[in-house]
């Protein structure tokens, strides 16, 4: 993983663990309007991350994998064989 | 269902491999209070829940353990990264690289495999709910001797990141537990 993939993986994850901690705070405060509008707004931009990593780096989940002459979902390390994840 | 995300939940960089750590840290993936008990536990509990919230919780904070699952795998796997046998045998893993090579097989710190019996699912919310407390407390208190144990920050990172997030699914269990009682 070069610099640059991994800067962008770690702004990634960094949303990610927000928008999984706003989820489950929504879960046992599903009236709370002022995390709702959160939700929605940072989905938003987490949405335009993962499509840009995507773009330059390869597919976050099989939905998004495909391939002319390779089938690019296997092209790259698993997570667990690269450091960094 | 599932979709699987071709990333870590959090970044692993393991520049040192350290036997002695991946031996006491395994319990995590396959021990008593390990993410595969924590995954199982909120899975097979979130069928009988009288709260559609409170299924919420479970299916999602048991969805989460399951990306812990991976990350404990992950720390094992660059723990014994490259040290050959003799010298996994010298810290204690000779029984546990006899069995399984360097594959990732869930027991706990002292070799046992993991069971089933390491959870409850009673159909009974308040019973259930007042496990999963317990549950979150007890693996974090085992990241906090994991930490004790540890030297490397490139280990301590992952498991103080974890450690935070047990105590997160404590409250909102706390939460969930609120719901059904008031
Ligand atoms: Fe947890």
């Amino acid at each position: 993983m070069d610099k640059k993939q991994e800067t962008m993986l770690r702004d990634l994850q960094a949303m990610d663990i927000f928008l999984i901690d706003l989820g489950l705070y929504l879960d046992t405060h599903p009236c709370d309007k002022e995390a709702l509008a959160l939700y929605k707004k940072y989905n938003e931009q987490n949405n335009k991350m993962r499509s840009q990593y995507q773009e330059l780096y390869g597919p976050l989940t099989i939905r998004h994998a495909d391939g002319v002459d390779y089938w690019q979902w296997v092209a790259d390390p698993w997570p667990w064989e690269r450091l960094g994840g | 269902m599932w979709i699987y995300e071709r990333k870590l939940q959090y970044p692993i960089k393991i520049k040192n491999p350290d036997p002695r750590m991946a031996k006491v840290i395994i319990t995590q993936f396959g021990g008593p209070d390990g993410e595969l008990a924590a995954s199982l536990r909120y899975l097979c509990q979130r069928y009988c829940m009288p709260r559609k919230e409170v299924s919420g919780i479970l299916n999602d904070i048991g969805t989460e353990e399951l990306a812990h699952l991976e990350m404990v795998g992950t720390l094992v796997k660059q723990l014994v990264a490259g040290v050959p046998p003799e010298e996994l045998a010298k810290h204690g893993l000779g029984g546990y690289y006899a069995d399984h090579g360097y594959s990732l097989f869930p027991v706990d710190g002292n070799g046992v495999p993991f069971t089933a019996a390491y959870f409850a699912s009673k159909g009974d919310p308040v019973a259930d709910l007042v496990e999963d407390m317990a549950a979150e407390q007890k693996a974090r208190a085992v990241y906090e001797n994991l930490i004790d144990l540890a030297d490397d920050p490139d280990v301590i990172d992952p498991l103080r990141w974890l450690r935070e997030r047990e105590v997160v699914h404590f409250q909102r269990f706390g939460e969930a537990l609120r719901m059904i009682t008031e």
